[in-house]
């Protein structure tokens, strides 16, 4: 079907990504025009797995955001496979005006954007991750705009961590909780409310927390801080066995990342409600 | 010349079984067109079945490209097919042709690259060639469009490569036309009828055309029948051969930015105005004969006596030396 595209113009663009992608992931088993899942209502011009679980494809279209990527972005986020997606344009379109617009919103909807010029030589604009995974910068920054500069610096360098590796980012992102908490826990002791080892696991400190009459009203911080930590604390770890385990992982790790920050914030409020001042 | 209508069942087909037609005339689908039907489609589905015919186990495409791409981009396991027999390679061309003659959006020069095939078939299924009227009667063309077809046929092989690119762009973004090419060649051939000395270089004058009306020189395509009445002249108002060949030597100069308003102005213009009015003072003498003839000077009415008055004054001070 002219190179997979729903165009007449496809072939020359098709042709170009596959010989980038065949350079970039030695030589994969590139498929063309065939379904990645019977469930998703979209069929890739090209896609191959870049490992067992996940699948890297691409739609070849003669401008930056085809409206197939527009249309499907939730079912592709949704099917039970981690997938990545690039769109590949002419270059002469992505440098278009009227097109700029569009090609801001392919990069915070979480699609990368390969560009043809006319020796057929591929370049790489901006890169993907898998839909499952990807939270918009844009969401992240407004989300944190209103919280002190080391803590939101502290955020933004999980999330360029979340970005490249999913478990690493949250495994981050419990780390600040870890260390919201602590800090709260030293300014608890010096007001004499509490009296506890800051040396101790974090758990072992929230639970003091939680167990001291005068934090009493940020019990549902300090339970949710708690409880954050212990699911996320090893999101790193274990990688996955299958496809849908590497779903199931990325899926967790982006609610995990967006509920992190829900923590860090409310623990942060809590805390400043009581007079604890928090450091990170 | 019509197409028997074979006997049809309607299937519901896998698109994955389904072949495009390599007849299919329409070479060019366009994103924005095809994008805006696959949002319907994916909305509301295929409501329109697709027609098919069998043919060694796969289904090959006789009407609905467009429909059948849409549905294999969003995955879609079924798609409504009307199937019929399979026919002839003459009588599927001319289905092809009838299809898209019948439709809005099709591109001439897409028509066009099938002409050919559709004579070569008829003189090999039906061992004569066929005349304008029949292949009008066999594709539904007009006899307009089959010769507007032949004038993009004619073309050079490299300005059918530089029509089709253009035709892959959107209809927004596409500064050559076909328009441009069928007119442009209708005025090529009524110069070089008249002027054929301009045939050794038929080519350098295309180049100079396109390229002057690329860069806007050339404002409109309809100034090419300007350049069809430059070399008219020569039969129809008796201008030199000389004047005309140096007028459209003038245009057909890449090197300058002279073009063809301004070269018919200043070459033809006046006396063409003039042949004009000359027919219609010829007209009106002959009403007046007829007037005065047949005694009907009494019935001639205040407003057009008055009109002939004003045009008596005028003639005075033509008249005049």
């Amino acid at each position: 079907m002219s190179g997979g595209g729903l165009t007449t113009s496809g072939q020359f663009l098709t042709d170009a990504a596959e010989e980038y992608f065949n350079g970039l992931y030695e030589n994969p088993s590139l498929r063309t025009s065939t379904q990645i899942d019977p469930s998703l209502g979209w069929t890739p011009s090209i896609h191959f797995k870049a490992s067992n679980h996940l699948t890297i494809a691409a739609e070849v279209s003669e401008t930056p955001y085809p409206a197939i990527l527009r249309l499907r972005h939730a079912d592709i986020a949704n099917v039970q496979v981690p997938i990545a997606v690039y769109s590949v344009c002419p270059e002469e379109a992505y440098l278009e005006k009227k097109e700029q617009s569009n090609i801001r919103q392919l990069q915070q909807h979480g699609y990368g954007l390969l560009t043809v010029d006319g020796d057929g030589h591929v370049q790489r604009r901006f890169g993907c991750i898998p839909l499952i995974q990807h939270i918009p910068e844009t969401e992240i920054t407004g989300v944190i705009k209103e919280i002190p500069r080391p803590i939101k610096l502290r955020i933004r360098d999980a999330f360029q961590n979340y970005e490249l590796n999913a478990g690493a980012g949250v495994s981050q992102l419990s780390e600040i909780v870890e260390a919201l908490a602590i800090s709260a826990a030293k300014g608890a002791n010096t007001k004499g409310w509490l009296s506890v080892n800051l040396t101790l696991p974090v758990a072992r400190i929230l639970d003091e927390m939680f167990a001291c009459p005068q934090l009493k009203s940020a019990a549902a911080a300090i339970g949710g801080a708690r409880s954050y930590i212990s699911v996320y604390r090893n999101a790193a770890h274990h990688p996955p066995r299958s496809k849908k385990a590497a779903y199931i992982k990325y899926r967790d790790c982006q609610h995990g990342f967006r509920e992190g920050i829900r923590r860090i914030l409310d623990f942060r409020d809590s805390m400043k409600k009581l007079g604890i001042q928090i450091r990170c | 010349m019509g197409i028997q209508n074979p006997p049809r069942r309607l299937k519901q087909l896998h698109p994955s079984q389904i072949r495009p037609n390599p007849e299919n005339p329409r070479l060019i689908f366009r994103q924005e067109e095809m994008e805006s039907l696959m949002v319907s489609i994916a909305k509301h589905g295929v409501q329109v079945p697709i027609t098919v015919y069998e043919d060694k186990g796969n289904f090959v495409l006789l009407d609905g490209e467009r429909r059948w791409r849409c549905a294999k981009k969003l995955n879609l396991h079924e798609i409504p097919a009307l199937v019929q027999q399979k026919p002839t390679d003459l009588e599927n061309l001319l289905l092809m042709s009838n299809i898209h003659a019948l439709r809005e959006q099709w591109d001439y020069f897409t028509i066009a690259t099938n002409l050919d095939r559709i004579i070569d078939l008829f003189k090999k299924e039906r061992k004569y060639t066929p005349n304008e009227i029949e292949l009008s009667e066999a594709t539904g063309l007009t006899r307009g469009q089959i010769r507007r077809c032949q004038l993009l046929l004619g073309l050079p092989e490299r300005y059918k490569e530089l029509l089709l690119d253009e035709l892959e762009l959107p209809k927004g973004r596409q500064k050559i036309s076909e328009d441009l090419f069928i007119e442009m060649e209708k005025s090529l051939k009524t110069v070089t009828k008249r002027l054929p000395e301009f045939n050794d270089s038929l080519d350098d004058v295309r180049d100079a055309l396109v390229e002057k009306f690329r860069n806007g020189t050339i404002g409109a395509v309809t100034d090419f029948r300007q350049l069809a009445k430059i070399a008219t002249a020569i039969d129809n108002l008796g201008i030199k051969q000389q004047t005309a060949k140096r007028a459209l030597t003038k245009i057909f100069n890449p090197n300058n930015s002279v073009n063809i308003r301004e070269v018919y102005k200043s070459t033809v213009e006046f006396e063409y105005d003039e042949k004009r009015a000359a027919q219609h003072i010829e007209f009106l003498n002959d009403y007046f004969d007829e007037i005065l003839e047949e005694d009907k000077k009494n019935e001639l009415d205040e407003d057009f006596i008055e009109l002939l008055t004003r045009l008596y004054e005028i003639l005075k001070r033509l008249l005049r030396d």
